[in-house]
Protein backbone atom coordinates (compact mmCIF):
# COMPACT_ATOMS: atom_id res chain seq x y z
CA UNK A 1 0.00 0.00 0.00
CA UNK A 2 1.26 3.32 -1.02
CA UNK A 3 1.29 6.76 0.57
CA UNK A 4 -0.92 9.38 -1.32
CA UNK A 5 1.67 12.34 -1.70
CA UNK A 6 0.43 15.75 -1.01
CA UNK A 7 2.29 18.56 -1.08
CA UNK A 8 2.72 22.39 -0.68
CA UNK A 9 0.02 23.75 -2.20
CA UNK A 10 -2.49 20.84 -0.73
CA UNK A 11 -0.70 22.42 2.42
CA UNK A 12 -1.37 26.01 1.75
CA UNK A 13 -4.91 24.72 0.75
CA UNK A 14 -5.38 23.56 4.64
CA UNK A 15 -4.26 26.83 5.68
CA UNK A 16 -8.09 27.92 4.38
CA UNK A 17 -9.38 26.30 7.64
CA UNK A 18 -7.21 28.62 9.40
CA UNK A 19 -8.88 31.43 7.75
CA UNK A 20 -11.78 29.98 9.31
CA UNK A 21 -10.32 29.99 12.83
CA UNK A 22 -8.92 33.77 11.91
CA UNK A 23 -12.84 34.84 10.70
CA UNK A 24 -14.28 32.87 14.27
CA UNK A 25 -11.76 35.13 16.18
CA UNK A 26 -12.64 38.31 14.17
CA UNK A 27 -16.43 38.01 14.69
CA UNK A 28 -16.38 37.04 17.89
CA UNK A 29 -13.34 39.47 19.39
CA UNK A 30 -11.56 37.19 20.90
CA UNK A 31 -8.56 39.14 19.95
CA UNK A 32 -6.42 35.68 19.26
CA UNK A 33 -5.34 36.54 15.58
CA UNK A 34 -2.15 37.47 16.47
CA UNK A 35 -1.32 34.89 18.19
CA UNK A 36 -2.78 32.03 15.72
CA UNK A 37 -1.26 34.00 12.84
CA UNK A 38 2.45 33.46 14.90
CA UNK A 39 1.49 30.15 15.79
CA UNK A 40 0.32 29.12 12.20
CA UNK A 41 4.23 30.37 10.96
CA UNK A 42 6.03 29.31 13.70
CA UNK A 43 4.24 25.91 13.37
CA UNK A 44 5.07 25.38 9.29
CA UNK A 45 8.60 26.73 9.75
CA UNK A 46 9.51 24.50 12.77
CA UNK A 47 8.44 21.34 11.34
CA UNK A 48 9.55 21.58 7.39
CA UNK A 49 13.15 22.26 9.17
CA UNK A 50 12.10 19.38 11.69
CA UNK A 51 11.46 17.40 8.08
CA UNK A 52 14.37 18.49 6.53
CA UNK A 53 16.87 17.48 9.60
CA UNK A 54 15.34 14.66 9.96
CA UNK A 55 15.31 13.63 6.16
CA UNK A 56 19.17 14.82 6.41
CA UNK A 57 19.48 12.66 9.96
CA UNK A 58 17.78 9.14 8.01
CA UNK A 59 20.15 9.71 5.16
CA UNK A 60 23.40 10.04 7.23
CA UNK A 61 22.70 6.42 9.27
CA UNK A 62 25.15 7.20 11.50
CA UNK A 63 24.77 6.24 15.05
CA UNK A 64 26.36 9.65 16.68
CA UNK A 65 23.98 11.30 14.63
CA UNK A 66 21.36 10.08 16.24
CA UNK A 67 22.56 10.22 19.49
CA UNK A 68 23.38 14.26 18.79
CA UNK A 69 19.76 14.77 17.97
CA UNK A 70 18.31 12.75 21.01
CA UNK A 71 20.55 14.70 23.65
CA UNK A 72 19.59 18.44 21.85
CA UNK A 73 15.91 17.23 21.82
CA UNK A 74 16.45 16.26 25.94
CA UNK A 75 18.21 19.87 26.31
CA UNK A 76 15.53 21.28 24.79
CA UNK A 77 12.71 19.27 26.76
CA UNK A 78 14.61 20.20 29.97
CA UNK A 79 14.51 24.02 28.98
CA UNK A 80 11.10 24.41 27.92
CA UNK A 81 10.05 22.23 30.86
CA UNK A 82 11.68 25.11 33.61
CA UNK A 83 10.63 27.72 32.03
CA UNK A 84 7.30 26.94 32.59
CA UNK A 85 8.20 27.02 36.52
CA UNK A 86 8.22 30.51 38.02
CA UNK A 87 11.01 31.82 39.90
CA UNK A 88 14.70 32.67 39.18
CA UNK A 89 17.86 30.95 39.58
CA UNK A 90 19.81 28.55 37.23
CA UNK A 91 18.60 25.68 39.94
CA UNK A 92 15.61 24.96 38.15
CA UNK A 93 17.08 24.51 34.34
CA UNK A 94 19.48 21.86 35.96
CA UNK A 95 16.77 20.08 37.67
CA UNK A 96 14.29 19.90 35.14
CA UNK A 97 17.20 18.61 32.67
CA UNK A 98 18.91 16.64 34.50
CA UNK A 99 15.10 15.00 35.31
CA UNK A 100 13.77 15.12 31.55
CA UNK A 101 17.30 12.84 30.65
CA UNK A 102 17.35 10.74 32.88
CA UNK A 103 13.50 9.40 32.94
CA UNK A 104 13.51 9.70 29.48
CA UNK A 105 17.08 7.84 28.70
CA UNK A 106 16.18 4.93 31.14
CA UNK A 107 12.59 4.06 29.09
CA UNK A 108 14.46 4.54 26.04
CA UNK A 109 17.21 2.24 27.03
CA UNK A 110 14.21 -0.32 27.98
CA UNK A 111 12.17 0.07 24.98
CA UNK A 112 14.95 -0.63 22.25
CA UNK A 113 16.47 -2.95 24.11
CA UNK A 114 13.56 -5.10 25.17
CA UNK A 115 10.06 -3.99 23.63
CA UNK A 116 11.58 -3.02 19.94
CA UNK A 117 15.02 -4.86 18.81
CA UNK A 118 16.50 -2.57 16.37
CA UNK A 119 18.45 -3.54 13.75
CA UNK A 120 20.89 -1.11 13.71
CA UNK A 121 20.55 -0.48 17.06
CA UNK A 122 20.35 3.17 16.34
CA UNK A 123 17.84 2.91 13.44
CA UNK A 124 16.63 6.10 13.44
CA UNK A 125 13.20 6.04 11.69
CA UNK A 126 12.42 4.20 15.06
CA UNK A 127 14.77 5.48 17.85
CA UNK A 128 13.92 9.53 16.79
CA UNK A 129 10.13 9.03 16.41
CA UNK A 130 9.49 7.01 19.76
CA UNK A 131 12.18 8.90 21.59
CA UNK A 132 10.88 12.38 21.00
CA UNK A 133 7.49 11.36 22.54
CA UNK A 134 9.14 9.70 25.51
CA UNK A 135 11.21 12.98 26.46
CA UNK A 136 7.65 14.44 25.15
CA UNK A 137 6.12 13.01 28.27
CA UNK A 138 9.05 13.92 30.93
CA UNK A 139 8.99 17.13 29.62
CA UNK A 140 5.43 17.60 30.43
CA UNK A 141 5.91 15.39 33.90
CA UNK A 142 8.78 17.66 34.91
CA UNK A 143 7.01 21.01 33.97
CA UNK A 144 3.53 20.17 35.75
CA UNK A 145 5.68 18.16 39.15
CA UNK A 146 7.90 21.11 39.63
CA UNK A 147 5.48 24.04 39.14
CA UNK A 148 2.83 22.58 41.42
CA UNK A 149 5.59 22.25 44.26
CA UNK A 150 6.53 25.43 43.79
CA UNK A 151 3.09 27.01 43.99
CA UNK A 152 2.13 24.22 47.16
CA UNK A 153 5.14 25.21 49.34
CA UNK A 154 4.47 28.59 48.61
CA UNK A 155 0.60 28.34 49.01
CA UNK A 156 1.08 25.87 52.23
CA UNK A 157 3.73 27.64 53.75
CA UNK A 158 2.51 27.60 57.07
CA UNK A 159 1.62 24.00 57.04
CA UNK A 160 5.78 23.48 56.37
CA UNK A 161 6.54 25.70 59.20
CA UNK A 162 4.47 24.13 61.52
CA UNK A 163 5.66 21.05 60.75
CA UNK A 164 9.28 21.86 61.23
CA UNK A 165 8.40 23.45 64.29
CA UNK A 166 6.32 19.74 65.47
CA UNK A 167 10.22 18.04 65.02
CA UNK A 168 9.29 16.66 61.10
CA UNK A 169 12.52 16.39 59.00
CA UNK A 170 11.94 18.88 55.38
CA UNK A 171 11.52 15.68 53.68
CA UNK A 172 8.62 15.21 56.20
CA UNK A 173 7.18 18.65 56.38
CA UNK A 174 7.01 18.83 52.59
CA UNK A 175 5.66 15.48 52.43
CA UNK A 176 1.87 16.48 51.13
CA UNK A 177 3.01 19.33 48.76
CA UNK A 178 5.07 16.73 47.02
CA UNK A 179 2.40 13.86 46.82
CA UNK A 180 0.06 16.66 45.55
CA UNK A 181 2.81 17.91 42.59
CA UNK A 182 3.36 14.33 41.72
CA UNK A 183 -0.47 13.79 41.60
CA UNK A 184 -1.33 17.01 39.31
CA UNK A 185 1.58 15.99 37.07
CA UNK A 186 0.18 12.07 36.35
CA UNK A 187 -3.42 12.49 36.25
CA UNK A 188 -3.19 13.85 32.56
CA UNK A 189 -1.22 10.76 31.65
CA UNK A 190 -4.04 8.61 33.84
CA UNK A 191 -6.64 9.97 32.33
CA UNK A 192 -4.94 9.24 28.99
CA UNK A 193 -4.94 5.55 29.72
CA UNK A 194 -8.20 5.63 30.70
CA UNK A 195 -9.81 6.89 27.79
CA UNK A 196 -7.68 5.72 25.57
CA UNK A 197 -8.88 4.81 22.32
CA UNK A 198 -12.34 5.74 22.96
CA UNK A 199 -12.29 9.38 22.97
CA UNK A 200 -9.43 9.72 20.25
CA UNK A 201 -7.63 7.52 18.03
CA UNK A 202 -4.21 8.18 19.18
CA UNK A 203 -1.18 10.36 17.20
CA UNK A 204 1.03 7.20 16.60
CA UNK A 205 -1.39 4.89 15.61
CA UNK A 206 -3.49 7.16 13.59
CA UNK A 207 -0.34 7.85 11.91
CA UNK A 208 0.83 4.30 11.27
CA UNK A 209 -2.63 3.22 9.82
CA UNK A 210 -2.65 5.75 7.51
CA UNK A 211 0.50 4.77 6.41
CA UNK A 212 -1.19 1.29 5.68
CA UNK A 213 0.13 -0.85 8.89
CA UNK A 214 -1.96 -3.61 9.99
CA UNK A 215 -4.58 -1.60 12.48
CA UNK A 216 -3.91 -4.49 14.92
CA UNK A 217 -0.28 -3.84 14.83
CA UNK A 218 -0.70 0.00 15.21
CA UNK A 219 -2.73 -1.25 18.45
CA UNK A 220 0.10 -2.84 19.93
CA UNK A 221 2.60 -0.09 19.21
CA UNK A 222 0.12 2.49 20.51
CA UNK A 223 -0.34 0.15 23.85
CA UNK A 224 3.68 0.43 24.32
CA UNK A 225 3.09 3.66 23.79
CA UNK A 226 1.11 4.49 26.40
CA UNK A 227 2.85 2.60 28.80
CA UNK A 228 6.29 4.14 28.08
CA UNK A 229 4.56 7.85 28.11
CA UNK A 230 3.57 6.54 31.88
CA UNK A 231 6.51 5.64 32.93
CA UNK A 232 8.73 8.73 31.32
CA UNK A 233 5.98 11.14 32.87
CA UNK A 234 6.18 9.53 36.36
CA UNK A 235 9.74 8.76 36.65
CA UNK A 236 10.85 12.08 35.42
CA UNK A 237 7.85 13.90 37.84
CA UNK A 238 9.33 12.21 40.72
CA UNK A 239 13.07 13.04 40.14
CA UNK A 240 12.33 16.65 39.27
CA UNK A 241 10.08 17.31 42.20
CA UNK A 242 12.68 15.42 44.75
CA UNK A 243 15.19 17.34 43.37
CA UNK A 244 13.78 20.91 43.04
CA UNK A 245 12.57 20.40 46.90
CA UNK A 246 16.08 20.50 48.15
CA UNK A 247 16.48 23.85 47.03
CA UNK A 248 13.65 25.68 49.35
CA UNK A 249 15.52 23.68 52.29
CA UNK A 250 18.89 23.52 53.80
CA UNK A 251 20.72 20.67 55.64
CA UNK A 252 19.72 21.80 59.01
CA UNK A 253 15.73 21.49 58.16
CA UNK A 254 15.19 25.53 57.82
CA UNK A 255 12.82 26.50 55.17
CA UNK A 256 13.29 29.22 52.16
CA UNK A 257 9.02 30.25 50.96
CA UNK A 258 9.42 30.65 47.40
CA UNK A 259 9.19 33.90 46.43
CA UNK B 1 3.05 4.02 104.14
CA UNK B 2 3.95 7.75 105.34
CA UNK B 3 2.53 9.36 108.20
CA UNK B 4 3.25 12.76 110.16
CA UNK B 5 3.90 11.09 113.37
CA UNK B 6 3.34 13.86 115.61
CA UNK B 7 2.70 17.76 115.43
CA UNK B 8 3.96 20.22 117.63
CA UNK B 9 3.26 23.86 117.30
CA UNK B 10 6.66 24.88 119.35
CA UNK B 11 9.02 22.70 117.55
CA UNK B 12 8.78 22.34 114.11
CA UNK B 13 11.96 21.22 113.47
CA UNK B 14 11.21 18.01 115.37
CA UNK B 15 7.94 17.46 113.17
CA UNK B 16 9.25 13.21 111.33
CA UNK B 17 7.62 11.32 108.58
CA UNK B 18 7.28 8.22 109.06
CA UNK B 19 8.42 5.75 105.95
CA UNK B 20 7.43 2.75 107.56
CA UNK B 21 10.40 0.21 108.77
CA UNK B 22 10.76 2.51 111.32
CA UNK B 23 12.50 5.20 109.18
CA UNK B 24 11.63 8.64 110.44
CA UNK B 25 12.57 12.23 107.93
CA UNK B 26 12.68 15.39 109.86
CA UNK B 27 9.90 17.28 108.10
CA UNK B 28 11.98 20.57 107.93
CA UNK B 29 14.69 19.01 106.51
CA UNK B 30 12.22 18.21 103.47
CA UNK B 31 10.93 21.21 103.48
CA UNK B 32 14.80 22.62 103.76
CA UNK B 33 15.45 20.40 100.28
CA UNK B 34 12.35 21.54 98.47
CA UNK B 35 12.76 24.95 99.06
CA UNK B 36 16.57 25.46 98.12
CA UNK B 37 15.75 23.39 95.29
CA UNK B 38 13.23 25.53 94.09
CA UNK B 39 15.14 28.47 94.63
CA UNK B 40 18.14 27.09 92.49
CA UNK B 41 15.95 25.87 89.59
CA UNK B 42 14.07 28.81 89.01
CA UNK B 43 17.06 31.07 89.15
CA UNK B 44 18.79 29.18 86.16
CA UNK B 45 18.22 30.38 82.58
CA UNK B 46 16.68 27.83 80.00
CA UNK B 47 18.01 30.15 77.04
CA UNK B 48 20.72 32.35 77.46
CA UNK B 49 21.23 34.78 73.99
CA UNK B 50 24.94 36.44 74.25
CA UNK B 51 26.27 38.74 71.52
CA UNK B 52 23.42 37.64 68.58
CA UNK B 53 23.75 38.87 65.89
CA UNK B 54 21.08 38.61 63.25
CA UNK B 55 20.27 40.90 59.88
CA UNK B 56 17.90 40.19 56.56
CA UNK B 57 18.05 40.68 53.38
CA UNK B 58 16.25 43.57 52.92
CA UNK B 59 13.16 42.79 50.21
CA UNK B 60 13.67 45.82 47.37
CA UNK B 61 17.73 44.58 47.29
CA UNK B 62 17.08 41.46 46.56
CA UNK B 63 17.07 42.52 43.11
CA UNK B 64 19.98 44.76 43.29
CA UNK B 65 23.85 43.37 43.80
CA UNK B 66 24.99 45.68 46.60
CA UNK B 67 22.40 43.90 49.15
CA UNK B 68 21.82 46.22 51.85
CA UNK B 69 20.88 44.29 55.19
CA UNK B 70 18.23 44.81 57.45
CA UNK B 71 19.29 44.18 61.12
CA UNK B 72 17.13 42.69 63.38
CA UNK B 73 19.74 42.10 66.34
CA UNK B 74 23.17 44.77 66.51
CA UNK B 75 23.79 42.86 69.82
CA UNK B 76 21.72 40.99 71.78
CA UNK B 77 21.98 39.24 75.46
CA UNK B 78 19.05 38.00 77.47
CA UNK B 79 18.31 35.17 79.21
CA UNK B 80 15.10 33.45 79.90
CA UNK B 81 14.73 31.50 83.04
CA UNK B 82 13.52 27.94 83.47
CA UNK B 83 9.92 27.05 84.80
CA UNK B 84 8.66 30.97 84.25
CA UNK B 85 6.59 32.45 82.01
CA UNK B 86 8.78 35.66 79.68
CA UNK B 87 6.78 37.75 77.82
CA UNK B 88 7.98 39.40 74.88
CA UNK B 89 6.91 42.72 73.71
CA UNK B 90 8.28 45.51 71.34
CA UNK B 91 6.94 46.90 68.00
CA UNK B 92 6.41 45.32 65.20
CA UNK B 93 10.02 44.63 63.05
CA UNK B 94 11.62 44.39 66.86
CA UNK B 95 11.97 40.83 66.08
CA UNK B 96 10.25 39.01 68.36
CA UNK B 97 9.09 36.19 66.30
CA UNK B 98 13.13 36.06 65.06
CA UNK B 99 14.31 35.61 68.29
CA UNK B 100 11.83 32.67 68.92
CA UNK B 101 12.60 31.20 65.35
CA UNK B 102 16.51 31.32 66.89
CA UNK B 103 15.58 29.38 69.35
CA UNK B 104 14.34 26.29 67.85
CA UNK B 105 16.59 27.18 64.59
CA UNK B 106 14.27 28.15 62.08
CA UNK B 107 16.41 30.81 61.37
CA UNK B 108 20.19 30.83 62.01
CA UNK B 109 22.31 33.55 63.91
CA UNK B 110 24.84 35.40 62.06
CA UNK B 111 26.71 35.82 64.74
CA UNK B 112 26.80 35.46 68.90
CA UNK B 113 25.63 32.61 71.05
CA UNK B 114 22.65 31.16 71.97
CA UNK B 115 22.61 28.53 73.95
CA UNK B 116 19.45 25.83 75.35
CA UNK B 117 19.91 24.21 79.01
CA UNK B 118 23.59 25.09 78.93
CA UNK B 119 24.31 23.73 75.65
CA UNK B 120 24.79 25.50 72.27
CA UNK B 121 21.59 25.12 70.16
CA UNK B 122 24.23 24.88 66.81
CA UNK B 123 25.53 21.56 68.84
CA UNK B 124 22.13 20.16 69.52
CA UNK B 125 20.24 17.62 67.28
CA UNK B 126 18.03 20.32 65.18
CA UNK B 127 14.94 18.04 64.85
CA UNK B 128 15.19 17.22 68.99
CA UNK B 129 15.27 20.75 69.83
CA UNK B 130 12.58 21.87 67.60
CA UNK B 131 10.63 19.27 70.50
CA UNK B 132 12.11 20.38 73.71
CA UNK B 133 11.80 23.79 72.08
CA UNK B 134 8.11 23.90 70.46
CA UNK B 135 7.28 27.00 69.37
CA UNK B 136 3.18 27.79 68.31
CA UNK B 137 2.81 30.12 65.74
CA UNK B 138 0.00 32.97 66.10
CA UNK B 139 -2.10 31.58 62.67
CA UNK B 140 -3.46 28.09 63.64
CA UNK B 141 -3.03 25.43 61.38
CA UNK B 142 -4.44 21.94 61.72
CA UNK B 143 -2.88 19.64 59.28
CA UNK B 144 -5.69 16.86 57.47
CA UNK B 145 -7.77 14.68 59.88
CA UNK B 146 -9.55 14.45 63.01
CA UNK B 147 -8.86 16.64 66.14
CA UNK B 148 -7.22 13.50 67.93
CA UNK B 149 -5.17 13.08 65.07
CA UNK B 150 -4.21 16.37 64.90
CA UNK B 151 -3.41 15.93 68.67
CA UNK B 152 -1.14 13.15 68.21
CA UNK B 153 0.74 14.55 64.95
CA UNK B 154 4.44 15.53 66.38
CA UNK B 155 4.45 11.81 67.39
CA UNK B 156 4.89 10.89 63.97
CA UNK B 157 7.86 12.68 63.94
CA UNK B 158 10.24 11.92 66.38
CA UNK B 159 9.40 7.58 65.53
CA UNK B 160 6.69 6.89 68.33
CA UNK B 161 3.30 5.78 67.23
CA UNK B 162 0.36 8.06 66.52
CA UNK B 163 -2.26 5.57 67.99
CA UNK B 164 -3.18 7.83 70.11
CA UNK B 165 -4.50 4.97 72.37
CA UNK B 166 -3.40 7.10 75.69
CA UNK B 167 -6.88 8.11 76.89
CA UNK B 168 -5.73 9.35 80.14
CA UNK B 169 -3.19 11.86 78.64
CA UNK B 170 -5.86 13.26 76.19
CA UNK B 171 -8.44 13.96 79.11
CA UNK B 172 -5.68 16.27 80.67
CA UNK B 173 -4.57 17.99 77.53
CA UNK B 174 -8.13 19.06 77.02
CA UNK B 175 -8.53 20.06 80.68
CA UNK B 176 -5.81 22.46 79.79
CA UNK B 177 -6.49 23.79 76.76
CA UNK B 178 -10.27 23.63 77.68
CA UNK B 179 -11.83 21.71 74.55
CA UNK B 180 -14.43 18.79 75.63
CA UNK B 181 -14.22 15.31 74.81
CA UNK B 182 -16.67 14.97 72.26
CA UNK B 183 -14.53 17.57 69.75
CA UNK B 184 -11.67 14.59 69.27
CA UNK B 185 -13.12 13.14 66.53
CA UNK B 186 -14.26 16.04 64.88
CA UNK B 187 -13.18 16.45 61.37
CA UNK B 188 -11.94 20.45 60.66
CA UNK B 189 -15.25 22.80 60.98
CA UNK B 190 -13.45 24.23 64.15
CA UNK B 191 -13.46 28.23 65.08
CA UNK B 192 -10.11 29.81 64.92
CA UNK B 193 -10.30 29.82 69.05
CA UNK B 194 -10.83 26.12 68.57
CA UNK B 195 -8.00 25.31 66.46
CA UNK B 196 -5.57 27.56 68.11
CA UNK B 197 -6.21 25.45 71.61
CA UNK B 198 -5.85 22.03 69.20
CA UNK B 199 -2.74 23.53 68.35
CA UNK B 200 -1.66 24.48 71.89
CA UNK B 201 -2.67 20.55 73.06
CA UNK B 202 -0.56 19.44 70.10
CA UNK B 203 2.13 21.23 71.42
CA UNK B 204 1.84 20.03 75.18
CA UNK B 205 1.71 16.69 73.82
CA UNK B 206 5.20 16.45 73.03
CA UNK B 207 5.95 17.38 76.62
CA UNK B 208 8.35 20.49 75.98
CA UNK B 209 10.63 22.29 78.31
CA UNK B 210 10.06 25.36 76.60
CA UNK B 211 6.84 26.67 75.23
CA UNK B 212 6.82 29.42 72.50
CA UNK B 213 3.92 31.65 71.98
CA UNK B 214 3.85 33.56 69.42
CA UNK B 215 0.42 35.40 70.33
CA UNK B 216 -1.05 31.90 70.17
CA UNK B 217 -3.71 32.39 72.26
CA UNK B 218 -4.86 35.68 69.91
CA UNK B 219 -7.97 34.41 68.54
CA UNK B 220 -9.57 33.10 72.00
CA UNK B 221 -12.27 35.23 73.70
CA UNK B 222 -10.67 36.57 77.00
CA UNK B 223 -12.37 34.48 79.64
CA UNK B 224 -11.73 31.76 77.96
CA UNK B 225 -7.98 33.26 77.03
CA UNK B 226 -7.80 33.48 81.04
CA UNK B 227 -8.56 30.13 82.06
CA UNK B 228 -6.31 28.57 79.43
CA UNK B 229 -3.51 30.61 80.52
CA UNK B 230 -4.29 29.77 84.02
CA UNK B 231 -4.39 26.06 83.32
CA UNK B 232 -0.84 26.86 81.35
CA UNK B 233 0.29 27.99 84.61
CA UNK B 234 -0.82 24.90 86.79
CA UNK B 235 0.84 23.08 84.22
CA UNK B 236 4.25 25.00 84.45
CA UNK B 237 3.96 24.62 88.58
CA UNK B 238 3.18 20.97 88.33
CA UNK B 239 6.17 20.30 85.67
CA UNK B 240 8.77 23.17 85.46
CA UNK B 241 7.87 24.09 82.02
CA UNK B 242 9.32 27.46 80.51
CA UNK B 243 7.11 29.49 78.66
CA UNK B 244 7.84 32.46 76.42
CA UNK B 245 4.72 34.87 75.35
CA UNK B 246 4.68 36.87 72.66
CA UNK B 247 1.86 39.35 73.66
CA UNK B 248 0.38 42.62 73.68
CA UNK B 249 -2.43 42.45 75.67
CA UNK B 250 -2.34 43.85 79.47
CA UNK B 251 -4.09 41.08 80.96
CA UNK B 252 -1.64 38.33 79.45
CA UNK B 253 1.50 40.21 80.21
CA UNK B 254 0.42 40.60 83.60
CA UNK B 255 0.30 36.90 84.37
CA UNK B 256 3.98 36.43 82.63
CA UNK B 257 7.20 36.47 85.77
CA UNK B 258 9.18 38.54 83.76
CA UNK B 259 8.54 41.02 80.78
CA UNK B 260 11.71 41.69 78.11
CA UNK B 261 10.78 44.68 76.16
CA UNK B 262 12.48 44.90 72.57
CA UNK B 263 13.48 47.59 70.16
CA UNK B 264 16.04 48.96 67.90
CA UNK B 265 17.64 46.03 67.53
CA UNK B 266 18.21 44.80 71.24
CA UNK B 267 16.89 44.98 74.54
CA UNK B 268 15.40 48.00 76.32
CA UNK B 269 14.13 47.30 79.15
CA UNK B 270 13.25 44.08 81.17
CA UNK B 271 12.21 43.62 85.01
CA UNK B 272 9.33 41.82 86.32
CA UNK B 273 6.24 41.57 84.81
CA UNK B 274 4.33 44.20 87.11
CA UNK B 275 6.48 46.68 88.36
CA UNK B 276 7.62 47.18 84.54
CA UNK B 277 3.79 47.55 83.56
CA UNK B 278 3.67 50.01 86.32
CA UNK B 279 7.01 52.13 85.74
CA UNK B 280 8.44 51.78 82.56
CA UNK B 281 11.56 53.41 82.62
CA UNK B 282 12.24 54.75 78.70
CA UNK B 283 9.59 56.90 76.72
CA UNK B 284 9.86 54.57 74.01
CA UNK B 285 8.44 51.89 75.98
CA UNK B 286 5.97 54.62 77.55
CA UNK B 287 4.30 55.39 74.30
CA UNK B 288 4.34 51.20 73.74
CA UNK B 289 2.96 50.28 76.89
CA UNK B 290 -0.24 53.55 76.23
CA UNK B 291 -1.02 52.15 72.45
CA UNK B 292 -1.64 48.62 74.32
CA UNK B 293 -5.49 47.40 75.55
Amino acid sequence: MSIIQIDYIDVAISLGLIAVVLVISLLSRLFLEKDLLIGTVRCFIQLVIVGYILNWVFGLERWYAVLAMLLVMMLIAGYSASRRVEGRGEKRIVVASFAVMAASFSVIMVVFSLVIPLDPWYDPRYVIPISGMIINGAMNGVSIGMATLRTQLKDRSDAVLAALSLGASSTQASAPMVRESLKKALIPTINGLMTAGIVQLPGMMTGQIVAGVDPRLAVLYQIMVYYMLAASVSLSAIIGVKMYRRRFFNKIHQFSRPG
Amino acid sequence: MLKIDYITKDKPWSNTLSCGFGFNVNIYLIYLIIYSGVVTVSDESLVEFSGVVKSFKSQQDEDRKGVERNVIFSELDLSIARGRTTALIGPSGSGKTTLLRLINRLESADGGRITFAGKDVESLEVLSLRRLALLLPQKPLLFEGTVRENITYGSRFSGGSAKGDDGERFGELLAVVGLPEELLERKGDLSGGEEQRVCLARALWLSPQLLMLDESTSYLDPPVARKVLANLAELQRETGLTVIHVTHEIPKLKLAHRIIFLADGGVVQEGDGKSLLTNPRTAQMRDFLGELK
